[in-house]
């Protein structure tokens, strides 16, 4: 290590690693250093090789033979998940494996293990004192019994990463969080960020792997941007803009993008088009008495923290939702009590939902197939399907949603999570709804798509679609909304028409700061 | 239903308007590059094929003599019919995720009953038939209302049901077989009439897998059916009335249950209170070995191909005059080796691919030296 010195020790080196499934060469030659202390991003949108990286690192998948890599400057044996976690390469994903059920205790000690007496029982109260000790450590503080489902978000994710990095206090190691703050509303993300900062403090190395660049630049140190499974940047975050991230993700010219997502140009429905949906006084699970009222050709934006009833809105306008449910509907001139997922498809009403991978699409299916899903009755003849006709359909509306149309026959689950979406997307607009509900469209959801989905949702509204987006991103809404519903404890709290729309604004609604 | 969903949607599909969109910023997803023919004839694609040709290969060089006949042609076959109607009743509800273990019970009690019919109680041969069908009918309703209606899980709800209809065979047979004239005559014709020495129930069993492969592969039922299965919440919350389909799937499985019943009694000149449960394993061992083959979905000629590759062996084991244990061993091992080639041909064709990269790879940096 002589004449090193000014260098910072790398934690984690990596060399020449690939790896290809078949079909794909999903990451091709990358090198990786990762320094210690240091807060390291993962950027690059979905289907760059990313998250494979992080699955071969972790020893999930097998690395392509070639490959090698050091951890504290000892060998890594790719391959094996217990040779990771031995030599201090630990990974937090974004479920977290957490068992919501069972408190910080439990949790904690499943990995880092239980205190015991000499007779082998578990000594809860020492374990109990031990959890608290730990989390308190890192700036939480909390009942360790009290069950995780009840706990905040940023707890469990806080839990989480805690017990990964539990025993490396004076500062080793590896930990890879996998989109830590996806499922977290903006204000809550700063308690985590506190926690992340901890932990690179101690001279633990973090590979924070994100979507949401404002984060990245306010946290990471140093990132490594990929494409097409390729390294295609690497150095300090302090050298770059946001927009010059987006341009070396998406590879895209710098006039499409600033730091602010586009505001599309407007288009605002006029007050005397027809109310394509209205739903009165609804109450559900979260919600008490809401109002909401979409016209033809209107998007509108649902902003609200989870737990407000945000997401709980379009499931309950697709008929999805119906236990306990009351509230009046209207939707295209026909009022009714009571909605069922086939009455609003009769009605005109399509619902691209939240969790994508368990609703959104099926997973065994070809792309062509989860695309032509709900236009197959159309499509048929006396119910027969004709290939040919089923694959013209699929890859025109592939196009028309700016996927690529040669994925028709690849198995869904084999494309990025902006693909998917967008297959996801074709499929519902091919039926031509009235009214389109998404749910978190862009979640997972790399910029690139993001823009796609945008402005296709745009177009279509201004063709006539009415169109409710429920995010917890704020940037979608201010992208693509006429018109902002800010719920807060299952009631609207505020409505901001385009002129008023801005952050600031939308999050003070959501949290209250009025 | 196709017509309220006409009514809220445009009348024919609707066109994707001409996009003003700029090219996709994704870069386009890599294609797998390899001649179709050759992706048709993968071990993955149609293992079972090749597995059954190693097998005729064996018996053939074993057995000269005996097996490599237009007799042993025939006779696997014939007897291999019913097996593979009772595993393509199967193939549709487990298409829909839903499992059918009552489905031998369910065969046994209408071959039991159809015997029942003609020989205790004097019925005539067309509405005897015809009764036990509407029993199998009944059968499938009540395990769709079970499962279905009642959301009892279809694993453990069926398994009460066989033991119900295990009773119900006790009940009628006395547990002795039923057995006399009137199950010969023109109730015998029905399944020992041939062309060529080739029984009803082999163009039987054919007929119903072509009509599970249309149905499967090129109608909107058969599509929603495997939506069903891969997510049903999925599917659900693409408007597919996942509880219909799943309800006529084990609708299906008891009629096609109550038929191969009516086959068997008139195949066997009995009603025998024991033949229907053994049937069971089988016909999952041959839907599951059938689901690997031709894309990996539950499938009509899948199944038939496995049924037969399973019967060739048996009969082959037979000819060469094996111990019985060999039978029940010959399934289990070519099970198991199916699946586990399966799974290394997927290896082997991953790490080909990776080969042929690197080829090309190498073979353009020395183009352009």
């Amino acid at each position: 290590m002589l004449g090193s010195n000014d260098e910072p020790r790398a934690a984690l080196r990596v060399r020449g690693l690939s790896k290809t499934f078949p079909g794909v060469q999903a990451v091709r030659e990358v090198d990786l250093d990762v320094a210690v202390g240091t807060v390291h991003a993962l950027l690059g949108h979905n289907g760059c090789g990313k998250s494979t990286l992080i699955k071969t690192l972790a020893g999930v998948h097998a690395p392509d033979p070639g490959a090698q890599a050091w951890i504290d400057d000892e060998v890594l044996q790719l391959g094996h998940p217990e040779e990771a976690e031995r030599k201090g390469l630990r990974f937090v994903h974004q479920e977290l494996g957490i068992v919501p059920e069972l408190g910080a205790v439990d949790n904690v000690g499943f990995v880092v293990g239980f205190e015991r007496d000499r007779f082998g029982r578990i000594n809860w109260r020492r374990q109990a004192e031990v959890t608290a000790e730990l989390l308190a450590s890192f700036g939480f503080h909390m009942d360790p019994r009290r069950p995780l489902a009840e706990a905040t978000p940023p707890e469990r994710t806080a839990v989480a990463i805690v017990r990964a990095v539990a025993g490396w206090q004076k500062g080793r190691g590896v930990v890879v969080l996998d989109e830590p703050t996806a499922s977290l509303p903006a204000h809550e993300v700063d308690e985590l960020f506190r926690l992340i900062r901890n932990i690179r403090d101690t001279g633990t190395a973090v590979i924070l792997v994100s979507h949401r660049l404002d984060e990245v630049m306010s946290i990471a140190d140093h990132a490594t941007v990929m494409r097409e499974g390729r390294v295609v940047w690497d150095g300090p975050t302090a050298e770059m803009t946001t927009a010059a991230f987006v341009n070396l993700i998406a590879n895209t010219e710098g006039d499409e993008w600033r730091d602010e997502p586009p505001n599309l140009p407007q288009h605002p429905a006029p007050a005397d088009r027809n109310v394509a949906i209205e739903a009165r006084d609804v109450v559900g699970r979260y919600l008490r008495g809401v109002d909401v009222r979409v016209r033809a050709g209107e998007v509108v934006g649902l902003a609200g923290l989870l737990g407000s009833g945000r997401e709980e809105l379009p499931y309950i306008l697709a008929g999805a939702q119906t236990v306990g449910v009351t509230g009046t509907f209207t939707i295209d001139g026909e009022t009714q009590a009571q909605l069922s997922i086939d009455r609003s498809r009769e009605l005109g009403v399509a619902l691209v939902p939240a969790d994508r991978a368990r609703e959104g699409v099926i997973g065994d299916f070809t792309t062509r197939e989860n695309v032509s899903l709900a236009g197959l009755p159309q499509m048929a003849t006396n119910g027969f399907v004709r290939p040919g006709g089923e694959r013209g359909f699929a890859r025109r509306w592939l196009d028309a949603v700016s996927a690529d149309p040669n994925a028709a026959e690849r198995r869904i689950t084999t494309l990025s999570g902006g693909n998917q979406q967008k297959a996801v997307l074709a499929r519902w607009l091919s039926v031509s709804p009235r009214v389109l509900l998404l749910s978190e469209p862009t979640a997972g959801v790399d910029v690139g798509a993001r823009a796609v989905i945008y402005e296709e949702l745009r177009r279509r509204a201004d063709e006539g679609l009415a169109i409710l987006v429920a995010s917890s991103d704020v940037e979608d809404l201010l992208a693509v909304c006429d018109r902002v519903v800010v719920l807060r404890d299952g009631t609207v709290v505020k409505e901001l028409e385009r002129h008023d729309m801005t952050k600031p604004a939308i999050v003070g609604a959501m949290e209250g700061a009025l | 239903m196709i017509s309220k969903l006409e009514r809220a949607n445009a009348a024919t599909p609707a066109e994707p308007p001409v996009t003003q969109a700029e090219p996709a910023v994704l870069a386009s997803e890599p294609r797998m590059e390899r001649p179709s023919w050759r992706r048709h004839l993968a071990f993955t694609n149609i293992g079972v094929v090749y597995v059954w040709i190693a097998i005729i290969v064996v018996f053939s060089l074993w057995a000269p003599d005996t097996f490599p006949t237009w007799a042993t042609v025939k006779s696997v076959l014939n007897q291999n019919a019913i097996a593979g109607l009772i595993a393509l009743a199967l193939v549709v509800p487990l298409s829909a995720r839903v499992f059918d273990l009552s489905v031998g019970s369910a065969m046994g009690l209408c071959n039991v009953i159809v015997a029942w019919l003609l020989i205790n109680k004097g019925v005539a041969v067309v509405p005897a038939i015809v009764l036990t069908v509407a029993a199998g009918l009944a059968i499938g309703i009540v395990n769709a209302l079970v499962v279905v209606g009642a959301r009892i899980d279809s694993f453990i709800a069926t398994l009460a049901s066989g033991s119900l209809m295990a009773a119900a065979i006790s009940l009628i047979s006395n547990d002795q077989p039923i057995i006399g004239p009137a199950l010969g005559g023109s109730f015998g014709k029905i399944a020992t009439s041939d062309v060529a020495g080739i029984a009803l129930p082999v163009f039987l069993m054919l007929l119903v897998a072509v009509v599970l492969w249309f149905v499967q592969g090129y109608t909107v039922v058969g599509r929603r059916i495997y939506a069903t299965g891969f997510n049903e919440g999925g599917a659900r919350l693409a408007g597919i009335r996942t509880n219909r389909l799943q309800f006529a799937s084990l609708i299906v499985s008891g009629v096609v249950a109550g038929i191969a019943g009516v086959l068997l009694a008139s195949q066997v000149s009995s009603g025998s209170p024991d033949i229907g449960p053994p049937y069971l394993l089988d016909a999952f061992a041959a839907a599951f070995l059938g689901a690997t083959q031709f894309g990996g979905r539950f499938n009509a000629w899948g199944t038939v191909m496995a049924v037969l590759l399973l019967g060739t062996g048996k009969t082959g084991l037979v000819l060469v005059g094996a111990e019985p244990w060999a039978q029940s061993m010959f399934s289990g091992v070519v099970l198991l080796a199916a699946l586990a080639l399966t799974n290394l041909e997927r290896t082997l064709e991953a790490r080909t691919w990776v080969r042929e990269r690197r080829g090309r790879r190498s073979q353009a940096q020395t183009a352009q030296a």
